[in-house]
């Protein structure tokens, strides 16, 4: 008798990962960074000793989603919600996920101060260059040109400023442990994305300051197109004024540079005929 | 209420996704281009796509006092859940119209009408699912024709963008659509 074929895991929802329904968006990014974060709760054995800050934004439920403590701060208060957590427990391993709206709107003051102070905590960035839970309407980070609710003819600096580069505007302070934009655009980008946050969380586990990995995001439903070319928007218009770097590595954390990093350059030309074709 | 005004509240309710917020906001610009008075408020929870979303329109003759609507003249429910929650906020002669579709049960009438409109079958038959919202809203101005059907498209021009041109013409079967599902 033939012996019954081994079955052997290979791929599972993560533990730091609640098994429920998501409330996102279909095509929404929002899944593949929580998944990414909850990979590094695992992989780092901190599901019992995490506590998460939830933001105001579409990202509002991550309490529900994330198997650690959660608490819910006030509209971009995260930073300082993180803050006090790390100061009174710093056993605990202290992370915000924040939008830009949250993080860059009305919580800059909270986030630029904790960066300068070099609280030693960690944010997970999402920057999908609207509001997408209130309505699609202009974001710090919306960029010029661009349409949303609030700017039917295009977001026209002259009158309603200029997009706000947030790694650039921290990296210049001393606090930042390590500061790094990313994004998800790709099975590449994502692992690039995912070194990026492991960064981040040693930085925080190693006791050296801030750190912050920002992910360019999408929204399908606000920018109004389907999700395969709300990526291709990211990489043509996105990536340009919000370049995929890693702006402060603190030299404890600094690694030789993989073959697939040295290797990576500029996306590859035609990614758009490589998504399409990717579709079913 | 003196001949010659005129007060009529919309209470439209469905989930993310289902053109809630647009139907409303089709009825309150085709109403100001009647000259009316009008508030439009739409109301959604944290989650664009799925999440509970309702959005109430008056239009009056004469300047509106509050923008709260607690019990409509007509009623849209577009899913089931909507129609527990909702179900209740319609007013004695009202009328309730419900996307048969995706609401199986058939609501009780004593003091107000009820009109079942298969919208989302119609809208899938039509080409675009999407489109139930328009049937809908076209099923309650051929019961209640509180702004007419040209304002209606009026105001469907007004507020589709260029790059949503191509949407129209499915739009306006939809709303003719609507209003022969009534009959």
């Amino acid at each position: 008798m033939e012996p019954a074929p081994r079955e052997r895991v290979i791929f599972e929802r993560p533990k730091a990962l609640e098994p429920v329904r998501m409330h996102y968006c279909p095509g929404c990014t929002h899944g593949i960074v929580h998944r990414l974060v909850a990979e590094l709760l695992d992989e780092f054995d901190l599901v019992d000793s995490a506590v998460g800050i939830a933001p105001v934004g579409c990202g509002v439920f991550a309490y529900d989603y994330f198997a650690c403590d959660m608490i819910e701060a006030a509209h971009g208060r995260a930073p300082a919600v993180a803050t006090g957590l790390k100061r009174v427990r710093p056993d605990l391993f202290i992370f915000a996920y924040q939008g830009d709206g949250d993080l860059a709107s009305i919580g800059m003051a909270e986030t630029i101060h904790a960066a300068a102070r070099g609280e030693n905590i960690t944010i997970v960035f999402i920057n999908n260059a609207v509001y997408g839970m209130t309505g699609g309407q202009m974001a710090p980070t919306t960029l010029p040109g661009q349409v949303t609710t609030t700017t039917p003819l295009g977001r026209d600096p002259k009158l309603a400023g200029n997009p706000i580069r947030v790694c650039e505007l921290l990296s210049v302070l001393e606090g930042p442990a390590y500061i790094s934009r990313v994004t998800v655009t790709s099975p590449r980008r994502v692992r690039a994305a995912k070194r990026a946050v492991r960064a981040a969380f040693q930085a925080q586990l190693q006791g050296l300051g801030f750190s912050l990995v920002e992910v360019l995001s999408n929204c399908p439903t606000r920018w109004g197109m389907p999700p395969d070319k709300s990526l291709v928007w990211i990489e043509q218009n996105m990536v340009p004024y919000y370049p995929i770097k890693e702006f402060v590595v603190a030299e404890p954390l600094r690694r030789p540079a993989s073959r697939e990093e040295k290797s990576a350059g500029p996306p590859p030309r035609g990614r758009e005929s490589s998504l399409r074709e990717a579709l079913p | 209420m003196n001949e010659g005004e005129f007060h009529h509240e919309v209470l439209i309710a469905g989930f993310g996704g289902q053109g809630v917020v647009l139907a409303g906001r089709l009825l309150a610009a085709a109403a100001l281009t009647e000259g009316r008075e009008v508030v439009w408020a739409p109301s959604y929870g944290p989650e664009m796509r799925g999440g509970p979303v309702q959005c109430t329109v008056i239009i009056s003759s004469d300047r509106i006092g509050s923008p709260e609507v607690s019990l409509a003249d007509s009623l849209l429910i577009m899913d089931r859940a909507s129609l527990d929650r909702f179900g209740a906020r319609i007013k004695p002669g009202g009328l309730l119209v419900v996307n048969s579709t995706l609401i199986s049960v058939s609501p009780k009438a004593d003091s107000y009408e009820v009109l079942t409109v298969p919208a989302s079958a119609a809208a899938e038959y039509l080409g675009n699912s999407r489109v139930a919202n328009v049937i809908m809203l076209g099923a309650l101005l051929r019961k209640r024709p509180v702004v007419s059907a040209e304002s209606v498209v009026a105001a469907m021009r007004q507020v589709t963008r260029e790059a949503r041109a191509h949407l129209l013409d499915i739009n306006l079967k939809a709303l003719a659509r609507g209003g022969e599902l009534t009959g």
